[in-house]
C-alpha cells in the first residue's frame, strides 16, 4: 500500500534514468558517426543542431559554451542544470526522488545512484573531453545500467517496482518514436526518401542510437533496408527497446499493479485501454508500407503515448475519494 | 599544558588549559574507561587513523547522511555532512547507572509537569513557578487545555543534553522535549564503528542498542487511542528540505512505517486517513517531526504547507494521536528548564539526582544586573531558539558583541536567560590529522510509553573548533560513537 505522491515519484524515476540512458547515448553516436552524419555534406553545427532537435530542444536556443556549437551542445545536453532534461538535471531530479522515498526503496538502490549522482556533480565539459566522450558516456550507461540491475534484483516486486517499470518503458516507448519521427521529418526536409541507399548512414546512426546495432544484424545479416530498421525497432519482440516490447512490459506492469490492490484496478485498467491504442497505431504501422508512412502517423503514436502518460497520472497520482 | 606522551598518535599540546578529559586524569593518566583505547590510539601511526576517518567520512557521504542548506535565490542547494570523529566517547557503567536514574526522574517529573500545565496547574496556584512563565509562553497551546492524551503520556521521545564540568561532575544542560533529533546518527555511528574500527570496538563490551527502535516503536503503539490492537502509526516529516530529514527517513525504516508528508494526510469527519493507492486508510497514531505551529493551518500558523487542515480537531476527538504532544515545548523552555529541579521535588517528593546549570532569570532584576555586570564571563540564550543560534558566548565574545547583547537584554529581559560558562568536558578528537582536546556533550534519548527507558548512550556532539563550546550540528559540530560500557 502505497501513497499517491509515491507512485509518481517512483513512474519519474522510472522515466528519469531511462531518459539519461538514451541522452548518453545519443550523444556519444552523434559525437563518434560524424563522417556518417556530415557525409550529404553539412556540416558538424547542422549535425549538432539535429542531435537537440531530436532530445525536444531548440537549436538556437542553445547557449553558446566555450564558443564551439559543438561544445555548446554537449554541455548543455550533459551539464546544463537550467536545462530540465540534461543528464544532470534528470539524475538529480531521480535522486531526489528517490531521496523522498529513502523509507520504502532498498539502500542499495540509493547507494547506486547517489554514487552516479556524486561522480557526476564532480564532472564538467574540460573532464569529459579529457578522458574521451567514450568512456564518459560509457560510464554514464554504466550508472544507469547499475540502477536498474540492482532495482531488478533488490527490490520487492510491488508496486514500487511496478511504477518504476511503467515510468521506464513509457519513456523508452517514446524515446524510439520520436527518432523515427525525426528521422521522416529529416528525410522529407532533405529530400532523401528514407528507402532509398544514399539515407544507409542515417539508417546506421538511428540503429546505434536506439542500441540496436548489433541486435538488428543477427536477424538482419545483409539487409540493412529502411523498412526492416523500422520493422525492427517497432515490432522486434526480442529486442528490449522495440516500442512492441515496451508496450508488452507496460502492459504486465500495469496488469500488476491492477491485481496489487482495490484502488488501482481502475486506474490500471483505464491506462491499459489508453496503452491498447498504442498498439493499435502499431498494428496500422505494420499494414501499410512503412517506406512511405507518412510523419503524422508518428505524430499519432507520439500523441497516444502522451494520453498514456497523461492517464496514468490522472488515474493514480490524484485523490480519489474512496475510503478502505 | 598538558600533555601526553604516551603514545606516537597524541599531541604533547592535547588542550591548552585545564580541564576534565574525559580520557586523560589530571596526572597525565589515563582513565580505566579508556584505557584499551589509548593503547590502540598509540599503536596506529597518525596516517593509519587518517586513512580510516577518510574512509569513514566518505561512507557518510555515500550513506546520503548529509542536510540540505537550501540554495538562497536560484543558487543551488547544498548538502553538507556531518563531521564524524573516529574516537569514541566511552561512559563507565557507574556513571551510566546514575544517568540513568537521574534521566528516568527528570522526564517523569517534566511528564506531570505538562500534564498539570494543561489541567489543575497547581504547580501555578502554589506558586512554585510563576505563572506568566507558563501562560505568556508561545509555546504554551491553550486548545490543550482540559484535553485527555493517551496515557497520559505528552512526550513519549525526549533529548535530554548533558555536560561535564571541570570537575567531571555531570549536569544536565537543556531539555529537548518537541522534536529532538538525531537519533539515526547514533545508530549509524554504530555501524560506522562497528564496520571500520571493528578490532576496538569487539574489545570492549558496549552496550546494544538494536532494542532502541523496537523500544520506541512499542512506545508509539501504545499510545493509539482507544487502545486499539494493531494501530497504524506513521513519522510525518515537513520533507526532504528539512535538515533532519535523513533523521525521518531512518527512524520511519528502522521502524517500519510509513513516512508521509502533510500533503498525504486528510481529514474526514474528524478521522485522520492516507491518501494512498488503494484509497484512504485511516492513521491512528502521527509521530510528527513538524513543529507545533505548523502542524494544522486551520488553527495555527494559516499559510503552513506543511500540516494537515483540521488535524487538531481530529486529534481532540480522540481520534488520532499525536507525539510529541503539542504543546509539550512549554516545557522545555530555558527559563523553565531552571524550574525543573523544584518540579521534582513538588511531583515526585524526590531531591533532584542529575543537576541543572545555575541559571539567570533576566526578568529579575537582581539576576539581570549581576549578569550585565560579569557579561563576558556568561552565556546568554534566547529562551525559544534551539540548534546553537542566537547565543552569546561570553568569554568568545568581542567588545562590540558584549555591547549588543547587554542593550538587547535590556530591551527584552523575558527573551534571555543567562547561564555561567561552563568549560565543558573534552575527549581525543582528530583534528586535521592529530589528536586533540574537543569539547562535547551528550544527548539522551528518553523513550517513555508504559515505562521509561533510556538508550545506552546517546548522541555525543563535539565542537570541532578549538576552544569552541558550541556542539551543534548547525554550527558545524561533528559527532562521535558513544560507549557504554
Amino acid at each position: 500500500m502505497i501513497m499517491l505522491r509515491t507512485a509518481e515519484s517512483l513512474f519519474w524515476i522510472g522515466r528519469y534514468m531511462e531518459r539519461i540512458e538514451s541522452h548518453a547515448r545519443l550523444i556519444d553516436v552523434h559525437y563518434h558517426m560524424r563522417h556518417e552524419l556530415m557525409s550529404t555534406g553539412q556540416g558538424t553545427q547542422g549535425m549538432w543542431e539535429r542531435l537537440a532537435a531530436i532530445v525536444g530542444e531548440e537549436p538556437s536556443s542553445i547557449p553558446i559554451h566555450n564558443e564551439s556549437y559543438e561544445h555548446s551542445v554537449i554541455h548543455y545536453l550533459t551539464f546544463e542544470r537550467k536545462n530540465r532534461n540534461s543528464v544532470m538535471s534528470c539524475l538529480q531530479q531521480a535522486r531526489e526522488n528517490i531521496r523522498s522515498l529513502r523509507d520504502r526503496i532498498p539502500d542499495e538502490l540509493w547507494d547506486v545512484v547517489n554514487c552516479f549522482y556524486l561522480w557526476l556533480k564532480d564532472q564538467d565539459l574540460h573532464k569529459l573531453l579529457q578522458q574521451t566522450p567514450h568512456t564518459f558516456y560509457q560510464r554514464v550507461r554504466e550508472g544507469t545500467a547499475l540502477f536498474q540491475g540492482m532495482s531488478e534484483s533488490a527490490m520487492l516486486w510491488g508496486y514500487e517496482w511496478h511504477f518504476i517499470q511503467a515510468g521506464k518503458q513509457v519513456e523508452r516507448m517514446e524515446t524510439i518514436v520520436r527518432l523515427l519521427q525525426f528521422l521522416y521529418k529529416d528525410g522529407a526536409n532533405h529530400d532523401i526518401l528514407p528507402h532509398q541507399a544514399d539515407g544507409y548512414e542515417r539508417i546506421a546512426v538511428l540503429l546505434h542510437a536506439a542500441g540496436a546495432y548489433e541486435p538488428f544484424r543477427r536477424f538482419h545479416a545483409d539487409d540493412l533496408s529502411f523498412e526492416n530498421v523500422v520493422q525492427f525497432l517497432l515490432f522486434n519482440p526480442e529486442f528490449p527497446r522495440s516500442v512492441s516490447y515496451a508496450y508488452s512490459r507496460l502492459a504486465d506492469a500495469l496488469t500488476a499493479i491492477q491485481h496489487s490492490g482495490p484502488g488501482g484496478e481502475e486506474a490500471a485498467v483505464q491506462a491499459l485501454l489508453h496503452a491498447g491504442r498504442i498498439y493499435t497505431h502499431l498494428s496500422r504501422w505494420s499494414q501499410e508500407d512503412i517506406g512511405y508512412s507518412p510523419v503524422n502517423l508518428c505524430g499519432d503514436m507520439r500523441e497516444a503515448i502522451h494520453s498514456l502518460a497523461a492517464s496514468i497520472a490522472g488515474g493514480f497520482f490524484e485523490e480519489t475519494a474512496a475510503v478502505i | 599544558m598538558r600533555s601526553l606522551t604516551q603514545s606516537k598518535s597524541l599531541e604533547p599540546e592535547y588542550t591548552p588549559y585545564p580541564v576534565y578529559d574525559e580520557m586523560v586524569d589530571a596526572t597525565g593518566g589515563i582513565r580505566l574507561p579508556y584505557r584499551k583505547i589509548a593503547q590502540t590510539l598509540s599503536h596506529m601511526s597518525l596516517e593509519e587513523l587518517n586513512t580510516l576517518n577518510l574512509s569513514m567520512q566518505a561512507q557518510w557521504v555515500r550513506e546520503g547522511i548529509t542536510f540540505t542548506l537550501k540554495g538562497a535565490g536560484g543558487e543551488e542547494d547544498l548538502e553538507r555532512t556531518i563531521p564524524f570523529d573516529p574516537i569514541p566517547r566511552v561512559i563507565s557503567s557507574e556513571d551510566w547507572v546514575k544517568l540513568e536514574k537521574g534521566l528516568q526522574q527528570r522526564v517523569r517529573a517534566l511528564n506531570t509537569f505538562i500534564y498539570d500545565i494543561y489541567h489543575e496547574q497547581h504547580i501555578l496556584q502554589d506558586e512554585i513557578i510563576p505563572k506568566r512563565m507558563v501562560t505568556d509562553n508561545p509555546c504554551y497551546q491553550s486548545i490543550m487545555a482540559g484535553l485527555r492524551v493517551p496515557r497520559d503520556v505528552y512526550i513519549p521521545l525526549s533529548g535530554i543534553d548533558l555536560i561535564r564540568d571541570e570537575n567531571g561532575e555531570f549536569y544536565v544542560l537543556e531539555d529537548n522535549l518537541r522534536c529532538p533529533s538525531g537519533l539515526s546518527y547514533v545508530f549509524q555511528s554504530r555501524k560506522l564503528m562497528k564496520h571500520y574500527f571493528h578490532e576496538l570496538f569487539f574489545e570492549h563490551r558496549v552496550r546494544d542498542l538494536d532494542r532502541g527502535m523496537g523500544a520506541l516503536l512499542s512506545c508509539l503503539r501504545s499510545l493509539a487511542p482507544d487502545g486499539k490492537s494493531s494501530p497504524a502509526v506513521v513519522l510525518l516529516t515537513p520533507g526532504r528540505y528539512n535538515s533532519a530529514y535523513y533523521d525521518h527517513c531512518f527512524l520511519a525504516r528502522q521502524m517500519g512505517i510509513p513516512l508521509v508528508e502533510g500533503r498525504d494526510l486528510a481529514v474526514i469527519d474528524r478521522k485522520v486517513y492516507m491518501k494512498t493507492i488503494d484509497g484512504l486508510q485511516q492513521v491512528d497514531v502521527i509521530y510528527r517531526r513538524v513543529d507545533d505551529d505548523y502542524l494544522d493551518p486551520t488553527v495555527f500558523l494559516p499559510n503552513s504547507m506543511l500540516g494537515v487542515p483540521g488535524l487538531m480537531d481530529a486529534y481532540r476527538a480522540g481520534h488520532v494521536a499525536l507525539t510529541n504532544a503539542p504543546g509539550a515545548g512549554v516545557a522545555d523552555d530555558k527559563a523553565i528548564y531552571s524550574y525543573v529541579p523544584d518540579m521534582i521535588r513538588y511531583y515526585l517528593n524526590e531531591e533532584p539526582l542529575l543537576k541543572n546549570v545555575p541559571t539567570f532569570i533576566l526578568t529579575h532584576k537582581v539576576h539581570r544586573e549581576y549578569v550585565l555586570a560579569h557579561l563576558s564571563e556568561m552565556v546568554v540564550k534566547e529562551r525559544f531558539l534551539s540548534g546553537g543560534y542566537g547565543m552569546l558566548i561570553g568569554p568568545s565574545a568581542t567588545r562590540e558583541e558584549l555591547k549588543h547583547f547587554a542593550e538587547k537584554i535590556a530591551r527584552n529581559p523575558e527573551q534571555y536567560i543567562a547561564q555561567p560558562t561552563i568549560r565543558l568536558s573534552t575527549s581525543p578528537t582528530l583534528v586535521k590529522g592529530h589528536t586533540l582536546g574537543r569539547h562535547i556533550d551528550l544527548r539522551a534519548y528518553v523513550f517513555m510509553g508504559e515505562d521509561i527507558r533510556i538508550l545506552p548512550g546517546g548522541l555525543t556532539r563535539v565542537a570541532m573548533q578549538e576552544g569552541s563550546l558550541v556542539v551543534n550540528s548547525s554550527q558545524g559540530g561533528g559527532i562521535k560513537d558513544t560507549w557504554v560500557l
